[in-house]
């Protein structure tokens, strides 16, 4: 009887024990996404990395972790956490997504390159990586694959200014001013903001690079 | 699934994995035996004679299709120098224009093989004119490649190779949309300089795959270098060393990547899976060990190119470029592997080799990879046996050991002109 009592409180303690450490994971993940929402970075960042430590494979902490890091401009070790994520789930697509941006505006494009083109062979219908492939391709002057990545991008995502303006200055860069003028009164037309020269500034939030902002208010020039 | 499960799996893959790498052979292999290699290579000079290569004799007929087969791959293993061998081949490279019926192009095309074998070693007027004579007459453009090829390969000038490109364009207009063409006049008419090598050591094909990388030489006589990177992206070391194999690709027939039994193409293949071995029937031509199976991207029969995508790759000629880095896509001697799947080229595999190194004549050609054996296309490692039959020395098994018992990811076949060392100092400066 005494051995039962015994057996029976020390299964309690493993079941309780287990239980607890599991919420508390996911209450470090909700916590951390709340402190990000208020953009209070250091704060994300440790809730999200005791998450981790509680449940290191847990995907939406590890990702939700990379991703904070990355908002911190805490680049390389956004990339050294959503790499690390990989092997947990190779086929995962939010996490080639996180890591496709943060190789993207760490300037890394060949990286960025291939952690994107994975999302889109993972997912034809992702609209995320067609995108950012197509502000990475024009970064490497590599007009044809930026045209058609940006053409995808648009495609999937009609009612968003951001690919549209990613294919105008794809368009620009081949030399195909008309294609580029056309296709940025479309960005124009779904949102009337990007009309504005100073407006444009905020497409650095959107991966576009200084370069990349430049010629799209060079464009926009050419068009008022 | 539940612990019973998990054990029997357990078991299963352990068992698997002892069965898939034999340990070195302690006992001698009757077939690797001094005295068993002299009597196969009496039995291939036995078949070299006058009378074999008499065309009246045996006329290049449906019938004597075996016989002609057998004498040509003697022909290629010995390589006579008689005049009376090179004039029987030029002979029977005078049917390329006929219509002949399919045993009887099967030997013309094994005669085309073995005489661009001969030409590239010593580029005899009487071959050089039945190549020049096909690639004006013959209605059969892979032969009118082979033999255009074949030319370059004998020292023909800039101009020779131009005229006789433009004679080809006139005889075939259409001859972009034939692969052996296209890949032929592109590679002579293209001078591509190498985009840079770090690119594609950094470069991950698809996350969480294992990348055998093998750097060759353009002279394929030369021994090739394979690196490992690790499905987390680390090259293999070896006691803090950066792990290398030096493998052989190099035809045996000195066939472009083009042509069936060529030398192996540039370009990403898939890993996947071996070919259990030893199989004493294969033994020769394979060696003991199992072999690496390896598809090109468009061949059939590979379970997923692309992990998680059921068959071959998807998206053609832009599907496979976005595998490679950007400063890659456009650079076609990287292509190579994409080309040779797309018109028929298969069953590419890393292997070793029972044969003895003296087997082959031509090897006595390239001391720089003495004791290993040329291949029709795979990538060969080496394995030497001593005179009772026991094994010497294998690379199979390390490279085994190194890839897992049941690989996947990607072998990347690059030509550069850097060394093996400076190809390392790349990868360590990474």
């Amino acid at each position: 009887m005494r051995l039962f009592n015994v057996l029976f409180t020390l299964a309690l303690i493993v079941t309780t024990a287990k239980s607890t450490l599991a919420q508390s994971a996911a209450d470090y993940r909700q916590q951390g996404i709340q402190y990000r929402a208020q953009e209070q970075f250091p704060s994300a960042i440790d809730a999200f990395q005791k998450a981790v430590k509680l449940d290191e494979k847990n995907l939406s902490g590890r990702i939700g972790l990379g991703w904070t890091l990355h908002l911190a401009n805490r680049r390389e070790e956004a990339i050294d956490v959503l790499q690390n994520t990989i092997p947990y789930n190779p086929f995962n697509i939010e996490t080639f997504n996180a890591l496709g941006i943060a190789y993207l505006v760490n300037g890394d494009l060949i990286n960025a390159v291939a952690a994107h083109t994975w999302s889109t062979m993972l997912d034809r219908n992702n609209e995320i990586p067609f995108f950012n492939l197509s502000l990475a391709y024009e970064r490497l002057a590599m007009y044809d694959w930026a045209i058609e990545s940006g053409k995808r991008a648009a495609e999937l995502e009609p009612n968003n200014p951001h690919p549209w303006i990613a294919l105008a200055i794809a368009y620009q860069g081949q030399g195909d001013q008309v294609s580029a003028k056309q296709i940025f009164q479309q960005a124009i037309n779904v949102d009337s903001r990007y009309g504005d020269r100073d407006s444009l500034n905020y497409l650095s939030r959107a991966a576009f690079s200084p370069e990349q902002i430049k010629t799209a208010q060079q464009l926009l020039a050419t068009i008022q | 699934m539940n612990r019973r499960n998990s054990l029997f799996v357990l078991g299963l893959t352990l068992l698997l994995s002892s069965i898939s790498i034999p340990p070195a052979q302690p006992k001698p292999i009757p077939l690797a035996t001094t005295e068993a290699r002299i009597r196969q290579r009496q039995d291939q000079l036995r078949l070299i004679s006058p009378a074999a290569y008499d065309l009246t004799r045996y006329p290049i007929a449906d019938q004597n299709e075996r016989h002609w087969r057998q004498l040509l791959w003697a022909t290629a293993v010995i390589e006579p120098q008689d005049a009376y061998v090179r004039d029987a081949i030029a002979q029977i490279l005078t049917l390329t224009p006929q219509r002949l019926s399919p045993a009887q192009s099967r030997t013309v095309e094994m005669a085309l093989q073995i005489a661009t074998q001969l030409y590239s070693s010593n580029p005899t007027p009487n071959l050089q004119q039945q190549f020049i004579q096909t690639i004006a007459q013959s209605p059969n453009p892979r032969w009118v490649a082979m033999s255009l090829s074949a030319l370059s390969k004998g020292g023909a000038t800039t101009t020779q190779k131009q005229q006789w490109i433009n004679q080809i364009a006139r005889r075939f207009p259409k001859w972009s949309e034939n692969v052996s063409l296209y890949t032929t006049i592109k590679e002579l008419t293209t001078v591509a300089q190498t985009p840079p090598i770090r690119d594609l050591l950094r470069w991950t094909i698809v996350p969480n795959q294992q990348q055998l990388y093998v750097f060759c030489q353009p002279d394929r006589a030369q021994l090739c270098t394979a690196f490992l990177r690790d499905r987390t992206g680390r090259f293999v070391r070896n006691n803090g060393r950066l792990w290398s194999m030096p493998l052989l690709t190099r035809s045996l027939h000195n066939l472009s990547w083009n042509f069936s039994r060529g030398y192996t193409p540039q370009g990403i293949y898939r890993i996947e899976g071996t070919i259990p071995q030893p199989d004493t029937e294969y033994f020769r031509a394979y060696g003991f060990y199992p072999l690496v199976q390896l598809f090109a991207p468009l061949e059939p029969g590979v379970k997923e190119f692309i992990p998680g995508r059921r068959g071959t790759l998807t998206g053609k000629l832009d599907g496979y470029k976005a595998l490679l880095p950007p400063s890659w896509r456009e650079y076609f001697p990287i292509q190579a592997s994409y080309w040779a799947g797309l018109f028929g080229r298969s069953e590419f595999r890393i292997h070793g080799s029972g044969e003895d190194p003296n087997f082959f004549t031509n090897n006595q050609r390239y001391p720089q990879s003495e004791g290993w054996n040329p291949a029709i296309g795979c990538l060969s490692a080496l394995e030497l046996y001593d005179s009772t039959g026991r094994v010497q020395a294998a690379h199979m098994p390390d490279i085994l050991r190194r890839l897992g018992s049941r690989p996947t990811g990607y072998l990347i076949v690059v030509e550069s002109a850097n060394t093996p060392d400076a190809i390392a100092a790349q990868i360590n400066a990474l």
